[in-house]
């Protein structure tokens, strides 16, 4: 399959506010198509032109959206984790108060992260409002790092995207259009993920914490009842689909070149494969 | 609806959609806030062929978040100019505002409605006012647009409003922007440092692309300079004064203090979070929007929490199943967690490999470049350098390394995974 045709599986899979957020790699194709070959030809620059414009658009565009996004990301993520969010729900021992606002000023990491094992634990012992309350901030932990994965997942599907158009653009025109337009690109916002990775390791020491005071842990194999479950949620089927997009874009292409990316080495494929059996709705 | 010192609204860039819609749409239309009737779609995407453009295939879809969406940018390349030049071409289309009227997500005033869906819809991107006029726009439709210069405006805001979703989000988000906007015109005025910026913006970046209907009123306004605005050329991107705010977890740490002291989120105002936070490069538009997001991620949980705690009255009553639910659905979390986890791995891989695949790519060029120098120290040099400001990863460089001085510049290589 081709990277256009996976790409639009992704987009289709993807969150809705999300959709037309993406790559508009089609048509930036139809344009190299239209530049035409030969240099000296009159159209040649403009035509180029228009595809460098309708590039710079598009980069623009994901930055857009991408800084948007890490905005919100940023302010859930201390909603939920560093302050109120968590702690207070778990009937903080400070406050006393649950859903108190002011009360948990942010501490150093470690500390939250203990205090949040305790009272997890504690909490997970009964089974009345508490814990609810724990399950349901629980549940939006997950979901804000599913979100902010999937951020980077789109990051990640551009960036490739961009790099594959340049790529067919030097090939038709036998320009260097990609390498300084790659560089210009690495530098952007929405390349620089570095910050939502580092949120995206913290929901997962926070979940760490949270989880271990909940039980046991269950094995892969007992999944199947579980997966339908999870895959009623929608950032679970987009991380599963971007799972399995990445693992075919990267298993070997025609056009392999020292520009492309080894094979995907997956181990967890049987537990993909195992979750597409169990998702009634196919991915 | 006061009408707004428009001069002073255009010279300083600002989006001036809002005051120069009220009279020239009739009363009714300021009414609505209409979704896109797929007529219209229709419409857009004719004109748009009839400008010889490739056409759209996902960008004119009958999904109204599109125009919504490029919030800030001017992504569906020629659309915004041809929504315009449909406007324009199309006169008759527009003067009966009634097909607009019948999805009217209808809120008591109807002028600040009128505000709020003009910055509803590009709510996000109000922080980067119209400095930068993204040149994404052909040069045929840029011609008629400025032959319409005079014209358009009223139009043009039609256009512009109507081409933003109503969502129920969007109507909470329309009202509170009509509050603000409404109180901040003055501070606008006061505020002549960022109308400034915003003033001479224009030509240089592209960097940050703003509000399609905000662009081309700039366009059409500033008839004076028209040329200036369009014709900027593409520049690298991230240069200098970027209008949309950054926002990281220190700097809105500090935007929660500040917001803390003036008494929460509800008491908060933008001017005052300003001035606590005594930033460089802060302006209140970032601000208000952030604040905005804030209290709307705010609004969220307590909204859940209500439901859960009637489901929590439910369960009581069932314990036993619902033990087997909870445990079910905290698998089901766990293993959702963990496929994300693993999903986060494979995308931080995938980039390190991309840096690096790039940092050599670079260094093939410079090898390629060096050809004639004779000095095979030179190429050794410039891999080495190259191999030091790697990020680190798991693949041992060494192989890499070697393998890169070998393959001839058009050989097919297959990198070591």
């Amino acid at each position: 399959m081709k990277f256009g045709k996976r790409l639009k599986k992704q987009v289709e899979e993807s969150l809705p506010e999300w959709r037309d957020k993406f790559l508009a790699y089609k048509r930036l194709k139809r344009l190299v198509r239209l530049v035409p070959a030969d240099p000296s030809s009159p159209r040649r620059r403009a035509a180029e032109a228009a595809f460098v414009r309708l590039l710079d658009g598009e980069v623009d565009r994901f930055n857009a959206f991408f800084m948007e996004q890490e905005e919100e990301f940023v302010i859930r993520h201390r909603a939920h984790l560093v302050s109120p969010g968590l702690l207070c729900a778990l009937s903080c021992t400070k406050c006393g108060v649950r859903g108190g606002v002011t009360c948990c000023a942010t501490r150093s990491g470690g500390v939250v992260l203990q205090e949040l094992r305790e009272a997890a634990k504690k909490v997970a012992e009964d089974d009345g409002e508490p814990a609810a309350e724990m399950r349901r901030v629980r549940k939006e932990v997950v979901d804000l790092h599913g979100e902010m994965v999937l951020l980077l997942n789109y990051s990640a599907v551009n960036y490739t995207g961009l790099a594959k158009i340049l790529k067919k653009y030097d090939k038709r025109t036998g320009r260097l259009l990609r390498l300084p337009f790659i560089e210009k690109v690495l530098g952007q916002p929405f390349f620089a993920t570095e910050l939502i990775s580092r949120l995206v390791r913290d929901c997962e020491a926070t979940m760490e914490a949270v989880f271990e005071a909940g039980g046991g842990r269950s094995t892969i194999a007992g999944t199947t009842t579980v997966a339908a479950a999870a895959s009623e949620q929608v950032i679970f089927r987009n991380t599963v689909a971007a799972l399995v997009t990445m693992g075919e874009l990267r298993s070997g292409s025609s056009t392999y070149g020292h520009f492309s990316l080894p094979p995907l080495a997956s181990p967890e494929s049987d537990l993909l494969r195992c979750i597409q059996l169990a998702d009634p709705v196919p991915i | 609806m006061e009408r707004l010192s428009t001069n002073q609204l255009y010279s300083s860039g600002v989006p001036v959609t809002v005051p120069t819609s009220l009279p020239s749409i009739p009363a009714s239309l300021e009414e609505s806030f209409p979704r896109l009737p797929d007529g219209r779609d229709v419409l857009i995407e004719r004109e748009l062929r009839s400008t010889t453009l490739p056409p759209h295939q996902n960008h004119v879809a009958p999904n109204r978040g599109q125009f919504h969406s490029s919030t800030g940018s001017v992504g569906p390349l020629c659309s915004p100019p041809a929504v315009r030049f449909s406007s324009v071409s199309n006169p008759d289309q527009y003067p009966n505002p009634s097909p607009y009227n019948c999805q009217a997500s209808s809120t008591a005033s109807s002028s600040t409605l009128n505000y709020g869906s003009q910055y509803g819809g590009f709510e996000p991107s109000l922080t980067d006012f119209p400095r930068d006029v993204e040149p994404t726009w052909c040069p045929d439709l840029v011609d008629s647009m400025l032959g319409y210069s005079g014209d358009v405006p009223g139009v043009n805001n039609l256009t512009g409003s109507t081409s933003i979703g109503a969502s129920d989000d969007l109507t909470k988000q329309n009202e509170w922007w009509a509050e603000l906007m409404n109180d901040d015109w003055k501070d606008i005025v006061d505020n002549p440092a960022s109308a400034e910026t915003h003033q001479v913006g224009p030509p240089a970046q592209s960097s940050i692309v703003v509000h399609q209907s905000a662009t081309q009123q700039s366009v059409s306004s500033q008839s004076g300079e028209p040329l200036a605005v369009v014709v900027a050329s593409p520049t690298a991107g991230s240069s200098t004064a970027k209008a949309r705010m950054r926002w990281t977890p220190e700097l809105h740490e500090r935007f929660v203090d500040a917001v803390n002291q003036l008494g929460g989120s509800e008491k908060a105002t933008p001017k005052g979070v300003l001035k606590l936070m005594k930033t460089d490069n802060l302006t209140i538009y970032h601000v208000k929007s952030h604040l905005q997001k804030y209290r709307t991620a705010r609004y969220r949980p307590e909204l859940s929490e209500g439901s859960s705690e009637k489901k929590v009255a439910s369960k009581e009553d069932i314990p036993s199943i619902d033990m087997k639910g909870s445990f079910d659905l905290t698998e089901a979390l766990r293993l959702q967690l963990e496929l994300q986890k693993r999903l986060h791995e494979q995308l931080e891989i995938q980039r390190s490999l991309q840096l690096r695949i790039e940092e050599q790519g670079k260094c093939l060029q410079m090898m390629i470049e060096q050809q004639c120098i004779p000095g095979t120290e030179k190429a050794n040099d410039a891999s080495t350098s190259a191999d030091g400001s790697k990020l680190p990863s798991e693949i041992p460089e060494s192989s890499t390394v070697k393998e890169v001085p070998e393959t001839s510049q058009n050989g097919i290589t297959k990198q070591t995974g």
